[in-house]
């Protein structure tokens, strides 16, 4: 695909401050626009959802408002690349237990959990080494283990190990980034990561 | 390993940034925007900019100033100063802020901190104590330390938690812009009252106040301002101290 085939979509439903995120995309240099409407997905090729605050609301308005279908349709059928951060990979789990139990994307076998550190503070906020589990094309040119920050209480557990791609420890194992197919995710924020960071997303939206 | 964080504090009124001693004597350190781009430069664990004259005056936070910061900050930016309600964080977010300090409106509206976390999480919300000390005891201040307020700084805290902030941000002004060092006691004892990260703010005058805090109390991250204002010292050097300690820090090797 050439640099003028590319076309980054940024989901803004409401659930995240999408501020951030398109600027580092923005500044990356690729045609990016915000997507508002799930009918706005047609003609883009890799989109992104961020997400923060809780899994419940944030799943219930995917659903309420046409985007879970959307989704579901972009990626599973016509296998449109999508990257998830922080909450919005979260979302691609089959159930989330954040406010009550809610059904997520289900575009991996997966489950969302509070995490359970004994004597180490929730949030975990900052910085953490990510050590890549496997060779994925969004950590090209990435050394292991680099720190991302982090920002989140509630963590991803995959059914099945060959989907995380990187993992952290913060008093437990934690899933920091999967990949399947075209879908990936990273619990951390890229957007925030500084010169690693923009190197995640730049990989991503080169793909 | 998460890292322990050395967080810049740039703290202006109008478009200059100043920095004062015990809240008071604010001296001119320069324009805003060419700080913001050398701590983006330097690579810094986070940025953190405040608005010190908005609550007092009742002013609206400056988005388009955070719009124009946060294009050039690729690092966690809290913005703090002036903010009292939703409205105006939902604004600070759109502009670009990762996170913002919440402090004054706390203490006629403490709900804000649970209504901040329920809309946009627990993560985004900052909640800001600067305290100061009578007979062996703490009290808090709000508007900047013009306003006296009976509230125990280590009491407020755990409130804070509890209503759902994601971090607190714990300021001494006794030892603020004094470089005599952190009030440890002060921080611990605010530290042990949360299950949160704690952020430590005021005194900081050389690396060995770092690692002071970081060897006698359990804050996760330290917020400075006059020791990078007033001294050549630069936040990887009092990391790479840190790190020769022994302590845990992120460096750009």
């Amino acid at each position: 695909m050439s640099n003028l085939e590319r076309v980054i979509g940024i989901i803004d439903c409401g659930i995240s401050n999408i501020g951030s995120i398109s600027q580092a995309v923005m500044r990356l240099g690729f045609p990016t626009v915000i997507l508002s409407e799930p009918h706005q997905i047609e003609g883009i090729t890799h989109l992104i959802l961020p997400g923060q605050g809780s899994f419940s609301e944030a799943a219930e308005r995917l659903r309420a408002l046409g985007w879970k279908k959307a989704l579901k349709q972009a990626v599973l059928e016509e296998k449109k690349y999508i990257l998830g951060i922080c909450l919005g990979m979260q979302l691609f789990a089959t159930t989330g237990t954040e406010g009550y139990k809610t059904n997520g994307l289900n575009l991996i076998e997966a489950e969302v959990v509070r995490m359970s550190t004994q004597d180490l503070r929730v949030p975990h906020v900052g910085w953490n080494a990510v050590f890549q589990e496997r060779n994925c094309p969004i950590f090209r040119s990435v050394k292991s283990p680099t720190d991302f920050y982090f920002s989140h209480s509630f963590i991803l557990l995959c059914k099945s190990k060959d989907v995380v791609s990187s993992i952290c420890d913060y008093g437990q194992e934690i899933v920091s980034s999967i990949s399947y197919e075209n879908i990936f995710g990273t619990q951390f924020h890229p957007e925030k990561s500084s010169k690693a960071g923009r190197q995640i997303l730049k990989n991503f939206c080169e793909i | 390993m998460l890292k322990l964080r050395i967080i810049p504090t740039l703290l202006f009124r109008q478009f200059g940034l100043v920095k004062g001693v015990r809240f008071s004597n604010d001296r001119q350190v320069g324009p805003v925007m060419p700080a913001v781009k050398v701590y983006n430069a330097r690579d810094v664990d986070e940025l953190a900019v405040f608005d010190v004259d908005a609550y007092r005056e009742s002013k609206e936070p400056n988005y388009s100033l955070v719009r124009e910061i946060s294009k050039e900050c690729f690092v966690p930016l809290t913005i703090g100063g002036g903010i009292t309600c939703v409205e105006q964080i939902e604004k600070l977010l759109e502009a670009g802020a990762d996170k913002v300090s919440i402090n004054s409106a706390l203490f006629k509206n403490p709900s804000l901190v649970d209504d901040a976390a329920a809309r946009f999480g627990s993560q985004c919300v900052i909640a800001s104590i600067d305290a100061v000390r009578y007979d062996g005891k703490w009290n808090c201040k709000s508007g900047s330390g013009t306003i006296n307020d009976v509230k125990n700084p280590i009491q407020w805290a755990k409130e804070l938690a509890e209503r759902g902030a994601g971090e607190i941000l714990i300021t001494s002004i006794d030892n603020d812009g004094t470089m005599n060092g952190y009030d440890i006691e002060l921080i611990q004892r605010v530290s042990e009252s949360v299950k949160i990260p704690l952020i430590a703010g005021g005194g900081a005058g050389s690396a060995h106040h770092i690692i002071e805090l970081f060897m006698n109390t359990t804050a996760s991250a330290a917020a400075l301002a006059s020791l990078f204002h007033f001294t050549q010292v630069t936040p990887n050097e009092i990391k790479r101290e840190l790190l020769s300690e022994g302590f845990p820090v992120r460096l750009d090797l």
